[in-house]
């Protein structure tokens, strides 16, 4: 799985935001948190939940559960939004 | 092609319908080096048809035409933001929030209490900008909306409050945070990369320099009192 094309995160006013590039269709701002930016920035390759787990696992001091748990819930969330090519 | 002064900049364009009645009082006789040219093409017209749904092509090029100003506004340091912008004592508070949720109706309810001490500067999409030393301005446009209310001035913004509908009035501050998000919710979206940074850093001043708030209200004029007494400390 990967980020579709056309979709960038920028920051503003301390926060992340994931908006699209030139597309009137998609009129949705999607606010992430520190690790949902760390992990936008994995998915602009062709990746998995068990790769991803991995690099958080190496970023951050967490325990896996909570890596894992934590990469489902934000695909969940980008699935949602209709953001990812799989 | 018309010259037209919109928002402190020199504006060329050729409107017909609506958006030429809307941009009669900005007119101008200055006719040099504009700064912004509007082109809106018979193909883009029919583009905005489809994409909005709309048949009249008189409203898509109203449409068309406002987009393009106010993405080339970018270049000027300015934005729409999708509001109610009232000049009360030469200062603008902008009301914002979704369709239907009652900007005109809570202006029109200050308009009630203050009388001739305010007026509307744009009823629907004023162009912010910023200006020298940082300041932020609200300017009135042709793209004001159904009833066209707007005046061809402009004046700095002491406020903003995002409206909900509540059966009680209550005002709270929103942090920059959540009040940089509820401005990206009322502009337009659709941005290049480049167009997208110039967006968000006039966005991130603006939280800076301006108050912004929650207002949930109901339509009575202590809806207006509660607004006005937070924006300026007074009481009416």
């Amino acid at each position: 799985m990967k980020i579709k094309d056309g979709f960038i995160i920028k920051s503003v006013a301390g926060s992340n935001v994931i908006v699209a590039v030139s597309n009137p269709a998609f009129s949705s701002v999607i606010t992430v948190n520190e690790t949902g930016s760390f992990l936008f920035e994995k998915l602009k390759e062709d990746t998995d939940v068990n790769k991803l787990t991995e690099c958080l696992l190496q970023e951050y001091e967490v325990d896996r559960q909570t890596a894992f748990d934590d990469t489902c819930k934000f695909i969940n969330l980008l699935r949602q939004a209709e953001l990812l090519d799989e | 092609m018309n010259t037209y002064s919109i928002a402190g900049l020199l504006v060329n364009m050729s409107p017909f319908g609506k958006t030429e009645k809307q941009a009669e009082k900005y007119l101008t006789d200055f006719t040099d080096n504009p700064d912004i040219i509007i082109e809106v093409s018979e193909k883009m017209v029919q583009k905005y048809m489809q994409l909005v749904d709309i048949n009249s092509e008189d409203e898509a090029y109203y449409l068309a035409s406002g987009f393009a100003f106010y993405r080339k506004l970018l270049n000027f340091g300015g934005f729409m933001l999708h509001s109610s912008a009232i000049c009360i004592d030469e200062k603008v508070y902008l009301f914002s929030g979704q369709s239907g949720i009652g900007k005109s109706t809570h202006t029109g309810l200050l308009k009630q209490l203050l009388g001739d001490r305010c007026f509307v500067v744009n009823d629907d999409k004023p162009a912010i900008r910023i200006m020298e030393n940082n300041e932020v301005y609200a300017f009135g446009t042709p793209w004001s909306g159904k009833y066209d209310i707007s005046r061809n001035e402009g004046y700095p913004v002491l406020g903003l409050c995002f409206l909900g509908r509540a059966e009680s009035n209550s005002i709270t501050p929103l942090d920059s945070k959540n009040a940089a998000i509820h401005i990206m919710n009322q502009c337009t979206k659709n941005f290049t990369e480049s167009q997208w940074d110039k967006i968000l850093g006039y966005i991130d001043l603006f939280v800076k320099k301006v108050p912004v708030y929650k207002l949930l209200c109901n339509k009575d004029p202590a809806a207006a009192r509660l607004s006005f007494k937070t924006l300026t400390g007074e009481e009416i």
